[in-house]
Formats: structure tokens, sequence, C-alpha cells
């Protein structure tokens, strides 16, 4: 996550006042200040200068490809491919809705009957990543994909990923609008989830296109809806809250990647107490007292007036 | 001294002190765990406990005087470990103190430090209150990162009473290639050069005459053959395998290396940096190693607390007091009291109940 590449911070605060957090070195003393700063979405004033670890480019690089019937047969292979100890640097996992869309978008090679398509990608020093490599395919080959492609070269290794990084825009041939949604479950309950997931789709008759770094538990329903009919977006709002709240309730969280903002908002009374929010508050309003520096996100309307 | 043995003692502890708090784990880090003067101690170390694993999800909960020792004990039946090599768990020291203190060992290298293993906390504020931070998953961008705000705060922003922390998978095998490279100018160069290897390494360290270690972990199939790769970085490669190499970096972890009657100080520092650091701790005889691809300096200081804070000063350079006697622990150019932190302890400890940062 961005927060670990980070080492330093050079900041302007709402007083006026400058300060320099973290610095060049990896490790530090004293309460880590450049953590707190990364994800405070603005509030606490703005970052001028910014110190980042760099990693050497991985040497090696081996991607897979795995198609199965459902979403829980690849759920089950992230889980095996989890406990294994192997750490891959991506696990990703589409939906069947999501691969359709793919495919007339961009044209990846995805099988479309897939019931969900799962690419796994292993980097770092060449030895090591053939090895684990070795490892991967046998849990893969055990993991009842009905068919693997593993990329040869960087040509359809680039292919692989060409389908994954054009999720996004390709639901657009698929849906006039669409609501990006951003949660984290537990990753023993990514397949309670989607089964849920899939429940409210139906119930609220709203079409729901997942795609997720199931390594890590994070989901992304984008929920599809077509802005022209009245009421569809409000409807479309429901189910995107409906599913964050649900991810709450497994254990998780309202945001993996993308923040609260002004869209979730409201949402943060879910996930965090009163008296937890009541400290944050306190915290802005120790380092912004007039509430200049991006007021609005994060925190519910009620809550920042009300302090 | 207090000694809750739960949360709800902790919260009547803090609402009872009738002086400011002092908040000790394991009291392995003497110079932040002794009272030097009226405060009220609150000793953590019966408040142990792990309150959940789930070793498939690869997190756990424990209380946070758990012993980092029975955690790690638990980690490796599944296999799993804590990989920023958590420093001084064989001498008692406990998780909580451990991060309040914001430490971590050699292995900080490869997959980052304390900071960056911590999920979720739950503290006691000073007046009583049981405040939480972050979540139970291992991604999580929701409100403020309180959980890293605890890092390093010494327990002065409130009793950190548990933690939520993220694991991984132990590797199967390490193995350990040493350099003499004949002083620390260039073993410092070498240093430089390898952290722009390719090869993944999990440690590396260096020591003022001039010995660079490279450590690599993982699957044990392939490790000869990597090791093997790294030893042609420069010539005079000796390669160590076995308990020995365990040996060498237990006792990195573990400060062996630390004579009793000197203070442990660290020092954040980049590599640059070094030459002339150990120039002027070579004068005094200092004991000291430079860990973490040269970012971290450990200094057994025999003299005075004065003098290396004037020494660190001079350099440039701030530097934590672990081990010592209790008073002054900012040492050097203490960045850490900016503007910025006296407004989180404001937020945080407006009362002053807890000690100052």
């Amino acid at each position: 996550m961005t927060s670990n590449h980070v080492m330093g911070i050079k900041a302007v605060l709402p007083d006026g006042n400058l300060v320099e957090l973290g610095g060049p070195s990896l490790e530090n003393i004293g309460p880590d200040l450049v953590g707190l700063f990364v994800g405070s979405e603005g509030l606490f004033g703005i970052a001028l200068e910014i110190t980042l670890r760099l990693l050497p480019i991985p040497e090696a690089y081996r991607t897979v490809l795995a198609a199965y019937t459902s979403m829980e047969l690849a759920g089950n292979a992230v889980a095996a491919i989890v406990a294994s100890g192997l750490l891959p640097g991506a696990m990703e996992i589409m939906d069947n809705l999501t691969v359709q869309a793919v495919e007339e978008s961009v044209n990846a090679g995805y099988p479309v009957d897939a019931g969900a398509v799962l690419i796994v990608e292993l980097e770092g020093e060449s030895s090591a990543v053939e090895e684990e490599f070795v490892n991967l395919q046998e849990i893969i080959n055990i993991s009842s994909a009905y068919n693997v492609r593993s990329a040869r070269n960087e040509i359809e290794r680039d292919l692989i990923w060409k389908g994954r990084k054009g999720a996004f825009g390709a639901l657009g041939k698929i849906s006039p609008a669409y609501i990006v949604q951003d949660g984290v479950v537990p990753r023993n309950q990514l397949g309670a989830a989607l089964a849920e997931i899939d429940n409210l789709s139906q119930e609220y008759g709203v079409r729901v296109a997942n795609v997720f770094h199931a390594g890590d538990g994070n989901l992304h329903p984008n929920v599809l809806f077509d802005n022209r009919e009245d009421g569809m977006l409000e409807k479309a709002e429901a189910l995107a809250d409906e599913i964050v709240k649900m991810c709450v309730r497994r254990g998780g969280a309202i945001t993996g990647e993308h923040g609260v903002g002004m869209e979730k908002r409201h949402l943060m009374t879910d996930m965090f107490s009163d008296q937890d929010i009541n400290q944050m508050l306190k915290l802005t309003t120790e380092i912004d007292p007039n509430g200049i520096a991006n007021s609005g996100k994060m925190f519910p309307v009620d809550r920042v007036s009300g302090i | 001294m207090l000694q809750p043995k739960s949360v709800k003692e902790v919260q009547e502890a803090v609402n009872t002190a009738s002086t400011a708090m002092l908040i000790r784990g394991g009291g392995t880090k003497t110079a932040l765990s002794t009272s030097s003067g009226n405060e009220t101690v609150i000793d953590l170390s019966n408040l142990s406990g792990i309150l959940e694993y789930r070793p498939e999800e690869f997190t756990f909960t424990a209380l946070s005087g758990t012993p980092l020792e029975n955690i790690i004990e638990m980690l490796e039946e599944n296999g799993q470990w804590l990989p920023f090599d958590p420093p001084m768990a064989k001498v008692g020291a406990t998780i909580g103190g451990t991060l309040a203190t914001g430490l971590s060992g050699p292995g900080r290298y490869r997959f980052g430090g304390a900071r960056d293993f911590i999920l979720g906390v739950k503290w006691i504020s000073g007046v009583g209150e049981m405040l939480s931070g972050g979540a139970q998953v291992v991604k999580n961008v929701a409100g403020f990162d309180f959980p890293k705000l605890m890092i390093g705060s010494l327990g002065r922003l409130g009793v950190i009473s548990e933690i939520t922390l993220k694991v991984f998978p132990k590797m199967n095998s390490f193995g350990t290639v040493e350099w003499d490279c004949g002083g620390i100018v260039d073993a410092v160069d070498f240093v430089k050069d390898m952290t722009r290897t390719p090869i993944d390494l999990f440690a590396l360290d260096l020591d003022p005459d001039g010995i660079v270690r490279a450590r690599l972990g993982g699957l044990s199939t392939t490790l000869n053959k990597r090791l093997a790769r790294l030893s042609e970085y420069r010539d005079g490669a000796n390669i160590i395998l076995g308990d020995g190499e365990l040996h060498l970096w237990e006792q990195l972890r573990e400060f062996l290396w630390l004579p009793n009657d000197c203070s442990l100080i660290k020092v954040p520092i980049t590599p640059d940096l070094i030459p002339q650091l150990d120039a002027y701790l070579a004068d005094s005889q200092s004991h000291r190693k430079y860990s973490v691809g040269g970012n971290i300096a450990w200094i057994g200081w025999s003299g005075t607390t004065q003098d290396i804070d004037t020494l660190l000063s001079e350099l440039g350079l701030g530097g934590l007091l672990i081990i010592g006697d209790p008073g002054t622990h900012w040492l050097g150019t203490s960045s850490v009291i900016t503007i910025f932190a006296d407004k989180v302890k404001r937020a945080f400890d407006a009362e002053g109940r807890f000690l100052p940062l």
C-alpha cells in the first residue's frame, strides 16, 4: 500500500506552519506522524514534498490466467495459494459479467463463459520465481480450473493484464453509468460476501460486476445502472451502501484503497464508534481549528458541525 | 506500580492515577519503562493473552502485554512469523512495548517494519475511555491511521491495550553471505550497491570493521543457487548456513553484542552518513552495529547521555535512548517534537495525564 512506501513528507498545516515529518531514512523514532498524515484526505493540510522508498524492478514475472465455472471455485484457489505460503505480487478475480465486458472491449482472450477468471502473478528474482511457479502450477492444477494459460513472454503477460486493467473502462460498454464500490472483508469471508452481493443484486434488480484484489480481500463491486432512468441513481447508491455495510458486518472495512471522501462519510459510523469518530474530530479541530483544510471530507456532516 | 490484569482494570488504573502515567510492558527498554520521579507506573505485563488468531487469515489480535515469545511460538506452530524481527523477545519484550517503542530488527529491510504490520489498535485514553483505530483486515484506509500513530508513541498518547497485526508465511530456509570489505567506507559503498540488486535480500547489515552481511530467505530448493549468485557480487564471499546462521541474526536481533554496562541508542540514519558517525564512535571505542541497509545505527554507549546527545546534534542526527537511565530519551537533533506532534499530543491527551512525548 502507498503508506508503506512513504518515508518523509514536507507539509503546510492549515495554520500556515511548515512541518517536516519523517525523513530520508527507512527508520524513524517517535510517533509515526508520516503514517498518520498519509490517508488523512487533505484534512491535515497540504503535502508539498514527499520522499518515497523505491524498489528495484522485479527481475522476473510469471503470470497465470485460470478460468473457473464459479466465483466460489476461484476463491478457493486463492485460499489455497495463500495457505501454501506463496506471496504473489497480484491476485485478481473478475466475475462473468466483467469478463464479458472486457472481451467485448479489449479482447484479452478471456474465456467468455467463465464464471470467474483469476489472474495470479509472481514476481522477484528469476530462480525464486521459477521455483515458486512450479508450486503455483501444482496448486492451480488441482484447483478445478477448466482453462489455464501461463504467459510465455512479455506480450502474453501484457495481454492478460490488458483485460484486467481495462475492466473498469470496459464496464462502460455494457452500462451507461456505474458506481465503483470499494470494500474489504476478511479473506475467509470472500465467498460468503460475494454470494451476498449476488443476492442483494437480485433483490434490487441492479446488476453488479465484481473485480477484486483477492489476495487482500479488497472487493470492487461495480454497481451498473442507467442514469437516464428516474430513481436509478438513488437505487444504485442504496445498493452500493448495502454492500459496504455488509463488508463491515463481516469484520471488514468501508474502503480498502479509494478513501472515504464525501461519498462514504455517512458510512463512517457503521465502522467506528461515536467515541472513535470524536477522537478523529478532536484531532482535526486541533490541527485545523477553522475547518479550512478540505472540510466536508471523511466525517458525517452532522458530526462535524456538532463539535 | 499498578498492574492491571484486564482492560477494565487498565481503565480503573488510569482513573485513579494521581500523577503523570508511565506505561511499562516487559521492562526490557529500561530508559523508557523506568520511573525517574513520582510518575504512576502502569505495568501491563499481566494484560497478556491472544484474543484471536486465524492462521488462514494471517492476522492475530493480542493484549498489549503479551510476551513476544508467546506470539512467535504460536505463529511458528503454524509456519508463520513476524518478518520484521521484533527485537528483545528472548529477554521478555512484549508486543505492546515493541510497537510503542517502534522497534524492528534486521528483517525490517525486506518487508517493512512494525509500522507496516499493524492493522488495528485499541487504547485507553487519559480519561479512561476505550478508543480504537484501524480494522482487523489487511487492507483498510477508512479514518485516520491511528494504528501507525501509536507506533513509537511510547505509550504517551494513551495506554495501548489491544493490537491486531498481520503475519506472513515463514520462509522455510535461510542463508547468509558475508564479505569483509576491509573498512566502513568500502562497506557502505558496497551496501549501497547491494540495495539495487534484483536479488530479494531479506536483511542487509554492516559492521564497523567492514563486514557486510546479506541474508536470503525462501524455498530450500533454490536457496543454494541464489546464495551462489549473491556471492558473485564481490570476491571473498563467505556463505553461512544452518544454526550458525540463525544464531548470527539472533544475536543482532537480541543485542547480544551489547555489553551490560552500555546504554543502547537507536539512530535512524542514511548510508552516506555512516562513515562520519562511525569515525566519532570509533574514537570513543563505542560498540555499534548498522542495520537495515544502513538505515539504523545501534549504538552501545558507555559515556554520559549528555555526550552522545551532543555528538548526535553535531552530526544533525536524532536518537532514541532505549536501554539506559530514564529521563532524557530523545537525543541529538530531535525532530520528534514538532508543532505537528504537539497538536497530536493535545488532541490525545489534553489533560497531560501521560508523560510528555
